[in-house]
């Protein structure tokens, strides 16, 4: 401590202020890192091996494989098969929609022709709130009493139960649904972060390109993606670590009910129930999101460094 | 030029400030003075016109001592806020009286989870009080108006009373009556046999109505769970004390709920089977208006409204006063409100072979109905008997009549989820004691059912005709005699076992399960399988537990 005062009476008053103000600064994201990082991980993992009383225990561990193996009466959804449409969601987003939306940015970016009008139609839905469009898509997809306009305009298409209850009330076509709505808001999620990426590009180098000769998909491929590399492998980078993530739409379109839950929706309807209960424990809630995170540590590790290796670091 | 441009920027600015001002909230005006209630209302689709005429009533009385109410209106406000509030004490909130509908009385005893006591407990301030009429007569004791069935709602394990009951809401079945006359029905069903087959003749009608509609859908929250008070109430028509075991994993042992030494035991029971069965064959999709699964509430009440649509709907008295602004007041000279059937299984359980009468299916049922219409009419057990000999030319046993009005008599009540509470620490506690005891009074009951369409829990009896048949009918059931209410609020051991409030193991939406899974064919195979997964289910927990 004296230590340290007698390092601090070295500095002129300015200077101190100047200390004081960057340790302040800094401190302010510190202790919001301690508080919503730190200790809720933290705590997080030691619920996992803790039972009611918090003496340490395996059970809820074990109880997490038991119930991927479908020995479990707790869960309202089978754990494996929400893993399994959690992970199917994921990798329509990672390997179809985000190659998708780069493309999609990238000809936006390069101003094709209708672009003004083409941006506002891709940006709006990113603009309205999710609970909207949610109620918007809930009410499209409804049965053909409710009036529902999509089971209207797919008639033809769909199987009676789907025209009678809706898109979202029959199992047979609940999934595949979300799966379409997924695509279509996934469609611009990155949009305003790669249009920013691509803007940085000099027009010259796209110029230069085009004297040579290349064409818009070399220019494409071999020009603006690697540019824009960092961006895209920033994004890859979160995109790899949302596969175990709150999936909000399930919540709002169905519930979870006929076949929909997902490992995100699952977690946050665990836990609302178990915080209805009196002693509110949140050890097997806790135990697979423990579980998860195992799994996703290799895969973000390893994903990242294939990521960094697609293209060397470019300079523009 | 620039004194113009200024003269308009500075206009637009001040336009601009007061147009935003006057969309803003005003901050809410908490009276800290020591004559003020500061009373926060939840809308609970009662509207605030009640409240306001108390208001006036209430300071009318306490005029010469200068008492007054400050009312603060929160449409909406769920459980969780009105804890916080709670937890940050009096002095922070300022506010003396919770009139809500989103809190338990556990949820504020020292068993919650700050571990601290929120409210005050109203035993002795409140309901042992006589209740204050609007000219300041003191008439019963609060404790003798409310319902018995009621009072353990209001109280938390710890023994002490925290909760004011202070609407008496009824789940039920909501009808329409012309299109039930439309389909050649002229008489309410009062057994579930007699519902399946009211159901049967309209869809033999074939004129485009549906027996019964469902809000099944996503989109106004949460999947409605009022399916599962018509499951609640079948089950505990048999015995409501079973029913309450069922819901608590515990039994009752000199008046104390204690825990079991094999609590999945409450699941081995076959009269569960019955209810299954009949709750498969309720939600069977062949009754239902198609789209039901994925419709919401409002769409599932414009339902019943409407021309076409369903005849019936599983809702509550509060029906009415949540569609009303939509229709006009002769739109609901057809519409109606009668409690969920008994279910037919009873009836063979008492009146069926084996037993002293030995009558068949049918007969029990026809005996069952004709019991249940003498119990509507809100005859005692002495003068059924007499009815049923002169009339029937039978002889009934006492108990057997009893089991019967008793069953009729279950309703499933969801007025214990609206409770007012008192802050702890309420510097105007014995003011908010005043109020809650004249709100327990027979005028308030007019004014409840005038103002609001609202049944007070304690009215002595009907003191106004309201214009709605729809209310009187509500209120009719909740005044009958062999009145007896039940909720599925899950309490005891069950949430520890189950970890969450699940009716049955893994099932975390009844109706939507019963609805996805109901068979076209045997209903009885349906009921047995989900049964005895269950009880298979409730055993592994239960040994986890132990």
């Amino acid at each position: 401590m004296n230590k340290l005062k007698r390092k601090i009476s070295k500095y002129s008053g300015f200077e101190k202020k100047k200390f004081l103000f960057v340790y302040l600064f800094i401190a302010f994201p510190v202790i919001q890192f301690a508080i919503f990082w730190l200790y809720v991980n933290f705590s997080s993992i030691m619920y996992a091996f803790q039972d009611g009383d918090g003496k340490f225990t395996w059970a809820n561990m074990k109880w997490v494989f038991e119930a991927l193996k479908g020995n479990d009466n707790k869960l309202a959804f089978d754990l494996f098969d929400t893993l399994k449409r959690s992970f199917i969601l994921w990798a329509l987003d990672f390997f179809l929609l985000f190659p998708i939306g780069i493309l999609t940015t990238y000809v936006l970016y390069r101003r094709i022709w209708g672009h003004y009008a083409f941006r506002v139609f891709y940006i709006v839905p990113s603009l309205m709130g999710a609970v909207m469009w949610s109620q918007l898509l809930v009410y499209l997809s409804q049965g053909y009493l409710q009036g529902g306009a999509l089971v209207r305009v797919l008639k033809p298409f769909l199987s009676e139960s789907a025209i009678n209850e809706g898109l979202l009330g029959t199992k047979e076509t609940a999934f595949p649904t979300i799966v379409t709505i997924k695509c279509i808001m996934g469609l611009v999620c990155n949009n305003a972060v790669l249009t920013g990426a691509f803007s940085r590009v000099p027009d010259e180098i796209y110029e230069s390109a085009e004297l040579d000769g290349a064409g818009f998909w070399r220019t494409f491929i071999s020009i603006a993606v690697p540019c824009v590399w960092s961006t895209i492998a920033t994004l890859m980078t979160f995109a790899l670590c949302s596969v175990f993530t709150a999936d909000y739409y399930i919540y709002l379109l169905t519930g979870g009910a006929r076949d929909t839950s997902t490992i995100g929706f699952l977690l946050y309807q665990m836990t609302l129930d178990r915080k209805a209960s009196p002693d509110g424990f949140l050890g097997e809630p806790a135990a697979i999101g423990v579980f998860l995170t195992a799994i996703t540590v290799p895969v973000v590790l390893i994903g990242r460094k294939l990521i960094d290796r697609v293209f060397a670091n470019v300079e523009i | 030029m620039k004194k113009t441009l200024s003269t308009v920027l500075a206009a637009t600015l001040v336009l601009g400030c007061a147009a935003t001002s006057a969309g803003c909230k005003a901050k809410e005006k908490i009276v800290r003075d020591d004559v003020t209630i500061n009373v926060r209302l939840y809308e609970a689709g009662f509207g605030f016109d009640f409240l306001y005429e108390l208001e006036d009533k209430f300071e009318a009385l306490y005029e010469e001592e200068g008492y007054k109410v400050n009312i603060l209106k929160s449409p909406s406000f769920s459980g969780d806020t009105v804890i916080r509030e709670l937890y940050k004490g009096y002095d922070d909130s300022g506010i003396d009286l919770y009139v809500t509908g989103a809190i338990t009385p556990n949820r504020v005893s020292e068993a919650n989870e700050y571990d601290k006591e929120l409210c005050e407990d109203l035993r002795e301030t409140v309901f042992n009080q006589p209740a204050i009429e609007y000219d300041g007569t003191e008439s019963s004791p609060v404790s003798e108006r409310v319902h018995s069935d009621i009072v353990p709602y209001l109280c938390a394990d710890n023994g002490k009373m925290y909760g004011f009951i202070w609407a008496d809401t009824t789940a039920g079945m909501v009808v329409n009556t012309a299109k039930l006359a439309k389909c050649g029905i002229t008489e309410y069903p009062r057994t579930t046999n007699e519902l399946f087959e009211a159901f049967d003749a309209i869809k033999a009608a074939d004129n485009g109505i549906y027996p019964v509609t469902y809000d099944l859908g996503k989109g106004e929250g949460r999947a409605s769970t009022y399916q599962d008070c018509a499951v609640a109430t079948w089950f505990a028509q048999y015995d409501i004390d079973s029913y309450n075991e069922f819901l608590r994993m515990q039994e009752k042992k000199d008046g104390v709920w204690t825990e079991m030494e094999d609590g999945w035991k409450v699941f081995e029971n076959e009269n569960l089977k019955d209810v299954l069965e009949v709750s498969y064959q309720f939600m069977d999709k062949k009754y239902a208006l198609p789209g039901s699964s994925s419709q919401v509430l409002s769409q599932a009440q414009d339902a019943i409204m409407e021309n076409k649509g369903a005849v019936f709907m599983l809702n509550g008295d509060w029906f009415l006063n949540e569609v009303k602004y939509n229709y006009n007041d002769e739109d609901f000279e057809d519409i109606d409100f009668i409690n969920v059937p008994v279910i037919s299984a009873l009836g063979v359980k008492l009146f069926g072979e084996g037993t002293a009468y030995n009558l068949n299916e049918e007969a029990c049922d026809d005996l069952l109905s004709y019991l249940c219409k003498l119990i509507d009419e809100n005859k005692s057990l002495e003068e059924i008997i007499a009815l049923v000999k002169s009339e029937k030319s039978m002889d009934i046993a006492s108990e057997d009549v009893e089991a019967v009005a008793t069953a009729r008599g279950v309703c499933f009540a969801r007025g214990i989820e609206h409770l007012a509470v008192i802050t702890k620490g309420s510097e105007k506690k014995h003011l908010a004691a005043l109020f809650l005891r004249m709100m327990a009074s027979d005028s308030y009951a007019e004014t409840f059912m005038r103002t609001a369409n609202g049944i007070s829990p304690y009215a002595s009896s009907i003191t106004t005709e309201s214009n709605f048949q729809f209310v009187n009918s509500a209120k009719a059931l909740t005044l009958n005699q062999h009145y007896r209410a039940v909720n599925s609020r899950i309490q005891g051991t069950r949430f520890k076992v189950f970890s969450s409030d699940y009716m049955f193991p893994a099932i975390d939406n009844l109706a939507l399960h019963l609805y996805d899974k109901a068979p076209s064919t045997s209903y009885e195979s349906a009921a047995n399988k989900l049964y005895n997964d269950s009880l298979d289910a409730v055993k592994d927990l239960w040994n986890d537990y132990k």
